[in-house]
C-alpha cells in the first residue's frame, strides 16, 4: 500500500478509529495484523521472510539474554545476523556477487560454473533493507545490554511490523519505538493534528514536487549525450531535490502517522541542502541509517578515536558500507565511496592544515573569505556531483529499454527481442549502454561549465508551465526551509493564527489536489 | 477523535466547493488531444461534412471516409463523413459524445450518425485515472454510466465496482485532480489542432502504423515509441497467439444466439437515439465492426433486435474473412492501413443498401 494511494486514504481512518477504539491490551494485535496486511499487500509472496526474521530475532534475544557466558551470548546475536544478513545476501547481493565472481573467473581464464540467469529471476521483497536493519539494532542492543529483550511476542512483532515505518523507514530502534508501542495512550487531538499537518507536508513534497523533478532528473539522463554545463548540474540539482523530497516525504507522512498514534519516531532528514560540511550532510541525510552506521559500525570500528590512517578507513568503509546497503550495484558504492573519501580528505585537511594554521592570521583571512554560505555551495556540488552516478545504474536500465520503447519493469522475451531487432533497422545497430558509459559522459561534460547544451530543450520539454510549477514550488520549499530553521514543520504551522492557519491548510491541500502529479506509483527507495 | 475528523472533513469540504467553483469556470475538456482535435476541427468545417461516425480505434483507425464518399458517390449517394472515432472509447462514451457533438454544434447538413457496437457496456478499466476518461466524467456523462450499471444483468459486486471506478473519475474530475495544469494549458491552446490526429485527409482517419501519438504509453517521456511496432511485429510473428484471439471472436461471433441479459437495456439506449434524431431529420445507423477484443457475445444478441434499416454489419468472420488475416492486420485486434481500406470499400457497399440515393 503507497502512502499517496487511495487505498491508504480509507485504510488510515478506519485504522485510527479502531486503533483508538480498542482496549489497550488488544492494540498490539491490530498494529501487527495492519503492519503485515500493509507488507501483504505490497510483497505477499514475501510476507514470510519478514516473519522469519522476527521469529528468529525474537528467539534469539531472549536465549541470548539467559546466557551468562559472553561466548554463548554471542553464538545468539551470530545466529540472529546470520539469518537477517543472510536473507537480504540472497535477494539483494547474490546477484551481484555471482557476476563479480563471473567477471573474475574469466579474468583468470577460468570456467565458472554457476549460470548468469540463475539469480535474475530473485526479486528483492520491499523494504527487506528497513526491517532487517531496525531488526538487526534490537538484537544488538541486547547484545549489549542496552535494552532488556522483550517477552511478549505480539508487542515485539509490532514493532518488526510498524506499518509507517515498515516499507521504507525511518530505521527505529527498539530502545525507542518499543515502549511507546506497550504504553497505554489516550487518543491526543493536539498530537493528531500535528500528524496530520505533517501528513499533508509529506504528500506536498512528494506529489507536487519530487514527482515533478522527477521528469527533469530524468529527462537529463536520457539526454546524456547531449547535455553539458549547467545542464547538467541543473539536471543534478533538480535529481537531489527529487530523492529529497521523494524520500523525506514519505518519513513525513510515516512520522506524521506515528504521531496521530501518539509515537513519536526519528526524523530522518534535518534541511540537508544547509549542510556546511560533508559530516555535516551525514548528520542531515536519511538520520535514522546513518546514526545506525554510526553507532553499530563506526563507533565499533574505532570511530574518530584511533589513528589518522584508520579514521580514513573507517570512514570511506561505512559510507561504502552505506552505498552497498543502498544498492548492490557499482555507480550507488561508488558515488558513497567518493562521499566517504571525500569526508576522509577534509578530516585530513581539519587535522594537519585547519588546527595547524588556526591561532594564524591565515585562518582569519580563510574564515572572511570564506563564509558558511560558500561552504553550503560547495558541500551540495559535492552532493549533486556524487549523487549523479547514485542514479546511473537505474537510468542505464531504463535508457536501454527505452531504446525498444518498453518501461523499465518490462523485459522482452529473448524470441520477441531478437524479432524486434531483426525488423526494426535502427535497433539491430543499437547497442545497449553501461552505467560508465553515462557517467563517463556526464562528469566529463559536466565540467563544460560556460555550456548549455541543450539547455532550453530540457527546461521546456514538459511545457513552460511544467517547469515554472518545479521551479515556483521548489523555492517555497527552501524558503519554508530556511524560515523555518530546526523547527519541525507541523510545530510551526500549528503556532499560526487560525484563519493562517486554515489558510496554509487550503493552499497545501490544493496545491497537491491541482498540480500533484498523480502517475507516480512508487517511492524511489523503495529499490533500497 | 470527532473534533479532528470533522476539521478534516472541513478543510475537504472547503477545498471541494473552491475546486467545484474553479471547475465551473473552465469550458470542457476533453483531456485527449485525438479528441480535442476532432472537435476543434469539426467545429471550423461543420457544415463539411453530413455523416459522423463515432466509436473507438475500431473506428478510428478502419474507417476511411474519404474512401466512403468516393464510392457512394459513384452510386449517386451524398456522403460526406467525418470519423469521430477515438482509441479505447466504448459504446456508451460514443452515444455521449454523439449528442454532445450534435447538440453543441450546429449543422443543417448533418444526416447521418453511425455508432459502432464495438464493445460492452463497461468502460476500459485500463483507462481509469488517465485525462481521457476522468475529463470526460461530468454529471451528465456519470448518471449515464450509473443508470447503465443499474439497469444491467451481471453479478452485483463488477457492477459496484464499476460504480465506483465512475464516481471516483467523476471526483477525480470535479476536484481537478492534478488536472489544473492541463485545463488552464487548453484554455491558452483551446482552439489547436494536431494535424495528426485528424489525418492525412483531415477527416479523422488515421491507420495505425500512421500514429505518431496518441496510442504512444506516455509521449511526454516518449516512453513507449516502439510500443506499436513491437506489438506488429509480435503479431505477424506469433501464430499461435493470433490463433487464439481469432478463436475467441469466432467463437463469441458464432455462438451469439443465445440472449443476452444486458441487451434490452442496452437495446433501449439505440431506439432511443433512433427515435429521438429521426425527429431532426438525423437517420442514426449501427454497426458491428471486425475485431472487436470483447468478444461478440452481448453485441449480436442487440443487434439482431435493431430495425433494418438502422444496421450493418460487418464482423462476420464467414462473409468477411480478410479483416482477419495477417496480411491486413496491424495487431490482434486491429488493421493495418491495406485492411482499413479493403473494410472501408466493404462498407461503402454495406452503407448503399441503407441510404437513400440522391435525387
Amino acid at each position: 500500500m503507497l502512502f499517496n494511494s487511495f487505498h491508504f486514504v480509507l485504510f488510515f481512518p478506519i485504522f485510527i478509529i479502531l486503533y483508538f477504539k480498542l482496549a489497550h491490551k488488544h492494540r498490539w494485535k491490530l498494529l501487527l495484523a495492519s503492519g503485515y496486511y500493509f507488507y501483504f499487500w505490497h510483497s505477499p509472496k514475501f510476507f514470510y521472510f519478514l516473519f522469519v526474521s522476527t521469529i528468529v530475532d525474537y528467539f534469539a534475544a531472549i536465549l541470548m539474554d539467559r546466557q551468562t557466558e559472553h561466548s554463548k551470548r554471542k553464538m545468539w546475536l551470530i545466529l540472529s545476523l546470520c539469518c537477517n544478513l543472510g536473507i537480504l545476501f540472497v535477494f539483494k547481493y547474490l546477484g551481484f556477487a555471482n557476476e563479480n565472481l563471473r567477471d573474475l573467473f574469466n579474468l583468470l581464464h577460468l570456467s565458472y560454473p554457476v549460470p548468469d540467469t540463475l539469480f535474475r529471476s530473485l526479486i528483492m521483497p520491499v523494504g527487506i533493507s528497513f526491517y532487517t536493519f531496525q531488526s538487526i539494532s534490537y538484537t544488538f542492543d541486547v547484545y549489549k545490554g542496552i535494552i532488556k529483550p522483550e517477552k511478549h511476542f505480539g508487542y515485539f512483532a509490532s514493532f518488526v511490523a510498524f506499518w509507517p515505518t515498515l516499507i521504507n523507514g525511518p530505521i527505529e530502534r527498539a530502545n525507542h519505538l518499543l515502549p511507546q508501542i506497550k504504553a497505554a495512550v489516550n487518543f491526543d487531538y493536539d498530537k493528531a493534528r500535528l500528524g496530520f499537518i505533517r501528513i499533508l507536508w509529506g504528500l506536498f513534497k512528494k506529489i507536487v514536487i519530487a514527482d515533478r523533478l522527477a521528469f527533469y532528473a530524468d529527462n537529463m539522463y536520457f539526454h546524456y549525450n547531449e547535455v553539458s554545463g549547467w545542464t547538467i548540474i541543473c539536471g543534478g540539482l533538480a535529481f537531489f531535490f527529487q530523492v529529497y523530497c521523494d524520500f523525506s516525504g514519505y518519513s513525513d507522512i510515516a512520522i506524521g502517522c506515528a504521531k496521530v498514534l501518539g509515537i513519536d519516531i526519528m526524523e530522518n532528514f534535518r534541511r540537508p541542502f544547509f549542510s556546511k560540511s560533508l559530516p555535516d550532510f551525514w548528520t542531515r541525510w536519511h538520520i535514522s541509517l546513518s546514526t545506525w552506521l554510526t553507532d553499530y559500525v563506526f563507533y565499533f570500528l574505532g570511530a574518530y578515536k584511533s589513528s589518522a590512517a584508520k579514521v580514513v578507513f573507517n570512514l570511506i568503509f561505512v559510507l561504502t558500507l552505506c552505498g552497498l546497503w543502498h544498492g548492490a550495484n557499482y555507480p550507488m558504492i561508488l558515488s558513497f565511496f567518493g562521499i566517504g573519501t571525500l569526508m576522509a580528505i577534509r578530516f585530513l585537511w581539519q587535522k594537519n592544515v585547519i588546527r595547524v594554521i588556526q591561532p594564524s592570521n591565515i585562518y582569519k583571512f580563510y574564515k572572511k573569505y570564506f563564509p558558511d554560505w560558500m561552504h553550503t555551495v560547495i558541500t551540495l556540488f559535492i552532493i549533486v556531483f556524487c549523487f549523479l552516478l547514485f542514479r546511473t545504474h537505474v537510468m542505464t536500465m531504463i535508457y536501454n529499454n527505452r531504446i525498444i520503447g518498453l518501461p523499465l519493469d518490462v523485459s522482452l522475451p529473448p524470441l520477441v527481442s531478437s524479432l524486434v531487432k531483426e525488423n526494426i533497422p535502427s535497433l539491430a545497430e543499437t547497442q545497449p549502454i553501461h552505467w560508465y558509459d553515462m557517467a563517463g559522459q556526464l562528469y566529463k561534460k559536466m565540467f563544460y561549465i560556460f555550456e548549455a547544451d541543450y539547455f532550453k530543450e530540457w527546461m521546456f520539454a514538459f511545457g513552460k508551465m511544467n517547469f515554472g510549477l518545479a521551479l515556483f514550488y521548489l523555492l517555497v520549499l527552501i524558503l519554508v526551509e530556511y524560515k523555518i530553521k530546526e523547527e519541525k514543520i507541523e510545530n510551526v504551522i500549528a503556532s499560526f493564527s487560525k484563519p493562517k492557519r486554515w489558510l496554509t491548510y487550503l493552499l497545501i491541500l490544493l496545491s497537491i489536489i491541482w498540480f500533484g502529479e498523480f502517475g507516480s506509483t512508487t517511492f524511489v527507495y523503495f529499490q533500497f | 477523535m470527532k473534533k479532528l475528523f470533522k476539521n478534516i472533513f472541513l478543510l475537504a469540504l472547503i477545498g471541494a466547493v473552491v475546486s467545484i467553483i474553479v471547475s465551473a469556470c473552465f469550458p470542457i475538456y476533453w483531456g485527449d488531444d485525438i479528441q480535442i482535435s476532432k472537435i476543434n476541427n469539426y467545429k471550423q468545417n461543420t457544415t463539411k461534412y453530413n455523416a459522423l461516425f463515432f466509436g473507438g480505434s475500431l473506428e478510428y483507425r478502419h474507417i476511411s471516409p474519404a474512401i466512403l464518399n468516393k464510392d457512394l458517390a459513384k452510386q449517386n449517394i451524398d456522403l460526406k463523413g467525418y470519423n469521430f472515432g477515438v482509441d479505447s472509447h466504448n459504446f456508451i462514451q460514443a452515444t455521449n459524445e454523439a449528442e454532445y457533438v450534435v447538440k453543441n454544434f450546429k449543422n443543417d447538413s448533418l444526416k447521418y450518425l453511425f455508432i459502432s457496437l464495438s464493445t460492452e457496456a463497461y468502460l476500459a478499466t485500463s483507462n481509469l485515472h488517465s485525462n481521457k476518461l476522468i475529463c470526460w466524467m461530468n454529471i451528465h456523462s456519470v448518471s449515464q454510466l450509473l443508470k447503465t450499471l443499474t439497469k444491467l444483468k451481471d453479478e452485483a459486486l463488477p457492477r459496484a465496482i464499476f460504480a465506483g471506478g465512475y464516481l471516483m473519475s467523476w471526483f477525480e474530475n470535479a476536484f481537478n485532480f492534478g488536472k489544473l495544469k492541463d485545463k488552464i494549458l487548453y484554455i491558452i491552446n483551446k482552439d489547436n489542432i494536431n494535424t495528426v490526429a485528424i489525418g492525412e485527409d483531415k477527416d479523422g482517419f488515421v491507420p495505425l502504423e500512421l500514429n505518431e501519438h496518441g496510442q504512444v504509453a506516455n509521449p511526454e517521456t516518449e516512453v513507449g515509441k516502439y510500443v506499436l511496432m513491437i506489438s506488429n511485429i509480435m503479431y505477424k510473428n506469433n501464430t499461435s497467439r493470433l490463433d487464439f484471439f481469432n478463436k475467441l471472436i469466432f467463437d463469441t461471433y458464432r455462438d451469439s444466439t443465445k440472449q443476452n441479459k444486458n441487451v434490452d437495456y442496452l437495446y433501449s439506449i439505440c431506439d432511443k437515439m433512433i427515435h429521438k434524431y429521426k425527429a431532426q431529420g438525423i437517420k442514426v445507423v449501427f454497426f458491428i465492426p471486425p475485431r472487436v477484443p470483447s468478444g461478440y457475445k452481448q453485441i449480436i444478441p442487440l443487434y439482431k433486435r435493431l430495425p433494418d434499416g438502422n444496421k450493418f454489419n460487418l464482423a462476420s468472420p464467414d462473409k468477411y474473412p480478410e479483416f482477419y488475416e495477417v496480411k491486413y492486420g496491424f495487431d490482434n485486434f486491429h488493421m493495418d492501413r491495406s485492411g482499413a481500406e479493403i473494410y472501408s470499400h466493404k462498407m461503402a457497399i454495406e452503407l448503399a443498401k441503407i441510404l437513400p440515393q440522391s435525387k
